[in-house]
């Protein structure tokens, strides 16, 4: 799995290898996929601002 | 179980490979399915709050603290109400599952997955040359 530095700071949703969708919050990225069928099976993600080390 | 390091693109270098792995955190009939960055260095395994949202549990009164970073950056954390149960699963694999307390940090940028509850109850082996990582019960 890859995921851009564009996502940076954003939830992720992925499947298999390949990003699905995105957004600010996770609510809203739910929200935005929740009439798919496997939303309960995607990969939901928040993805590091920048590098990181030993924090959160 | 074998996982392949996730790559990240873009950020100061230009690839960053990081030892994650999909995990399932279940509660209460909701589940989340996350990568998850195995953390050596952390003692417990943090969560971003929005995930408790997601699996109906209330923070309001439990125990939380301010835990330290690398950088003597300081966040806090809540304790999960109750233990949460955690699922690895992986093709052809029979599913790793353990029930750990986790901790949900009001500024998480990952999850982290700690020593207490999940690094001390599986076998973790980084071969970063390969840039994977495996996983054994």
């Amino acid at each position: 799995m890859i995921f851009d530095v564009k996502y940076a700071g954003k939830w992720v949703a992925s499947k298999g290898n390949s990003v699905i969708d995105s957004a600010p919050t996770l609510k809203t990225l739910t929200n935005k996929l929740k009439d798919r069928k496997d939303s309960t099976k995607l990969i939901y993600t928040l993805i590091p601002k920048g590098l990181i080390a030993g924090s959160v | 179980m074998i996982f392949p390091y996730i790559e990240f693109r873009g950020f100061v270098e230009e690839r960053i490979f990081r030892p994650m792995i999909p995990v399932t955190f279940e509660f209460g009939g909701k589940s989340v399915t996350t990568y998850a960055l195995v953390d050596s260095g952390a003692d417990y395994t943090i969560l971003p709050i929005e995930i408790a949202g997601r699996l109906n549990l209330k923070l309001e009164g439990q125990i939380n603290f301010e835990i330290l970073g690398a950088g003597e950056n300081s966040f806090r954390v809540y304790k999960s109400p109750e233990n949460i149960k955690h699922i690895i699963k992986k093709r052809g694999f029979r599913d790793i599952t353990c029930m750990a307390e986790v901790y949900f940090a009001e500024s998480g940028v990952t999850t982290l997955l700690g020593q207490k509850g999940f690094l001390s109850s599986l076998d973790v082996n980084l071969r970063g040359k390969k840039r994977e990582l495996e996983i054994k019960v």
